[in-house]
């Protein structure tokens, strides 16, 4: 979606991305991975109750309806993604340095969504099925050139 | 019915035309990605997808026109509206905590899942 933000732009919004984290370095260690993401626009829920996923009523990847279960796809990475996302998912992970594991923790298992807002509406909304099961981008900037007009 | 009433009325169905129809909302479901909606009743994750959004409602016998509701998502069981995003107080890469800077207007917001 970052890629999208200046077509947001040009209709007179802007967009904000949040992840799941316990601490700063983290969030400026994924920042320095992904240099395309805007820095001022990345924030992370480093609560431990996940607050601001559950405000939304986002679920965890536990409850997901198996009846129901989406097909999962490759994330479509390169050599180098891939090399990039088997050295750093360790340092990333949203495991507070501080805490003892008794099982799986639970910021691995958050899953996400997507808001259009429009005013006090919300005028799209989507919940991720399972990590990777996000709207197409494009899908995303229609709902909001229909929700706001053009600029 | 005043003229204040009349406006209202007129203001909500624009809104309600644009924003809050639910057949909107599953006619634009992608067919490229995962999207679905559960008919097994779970009470657990059983929005995934594009979400149904809720009808807006109004009091029409209300002259003031702030008696429209807002259109809100249903999401899992709970009916989501934009002021649960607008309030969010969180971490920004200074490690600072901070408001989240939406415009109060024309917002996308992203959640993803673990930086990892």
């Amino acid at each position: 979606m970052a890629n999208k933000r200046s077509d947001i732009q040009k209709l007179g919004g802007d967009i904000v991305f949040i992840s799941v984290s316990p601490t700063a370095e983290k969030l400026q260690k994924f920042l320095e991975l992904n240099p395309n993401l805007p820095k001022d626009r990345v924030f992370a829920d480093n609560s431990k109750t996940f607050d601001a996923y559950k405000a939304v009523g986002f679920g965890n990847l536990t409850d997901v309806d198996k009846n129901t279960k989406p097909e999962m796809k490759p994330p479509g990475f390169s050599l180098q993604d891939w090399w990039k996302y088997i050295t750093n998912v360790i340092a990333l992970s949203p495991i507070d340095p501080n805490e003892k594991l008794t099982g799986p923790p639970e910021g691995v298992l958050r899953l996400g969504g997507t808001f259009v807002l429009s005013g006090n509406d919300i005028a799209y909304a989507w919940a991720d099925a399972l990590p990777g099961a996000h709207p197409e981008p494009e899908d995303v900037l229609k709902a909001a050139t229909n929700a706001w007009g053009s600029a | 019915m005043t003229a204040a009433a009349a406006g209202a009325r007129a203001a909500f169905f624009a809104r309600a035309a644009v924003f809050c129809s639910p057949k909107r909302g599953l006619r634009r479901r992608s067919n490229r990605r995962h999207s679905f909606f559960s008919a097994s009743g779970n009470a657990t994750n059983t929005s995934a997808g594009e979400c149904e959004l809720v009808e807006c409602e109004a009091n029409f016998g209300d002259d003031d026109a702030s008696a429209i509701k807002a259109c809100v998502a249903r999401i899992n069981g709970k009916e989501i509206n934009a002021s649960a995003m607008r309030n969010l107080t969180l971490l920004n890469s200074s490690g600072e905590m901070q408001k989240l800077p939406l415009t109060g207007d024309k917002d996308v917001v992203v959640y993803l899942r673990h930086l990892g």
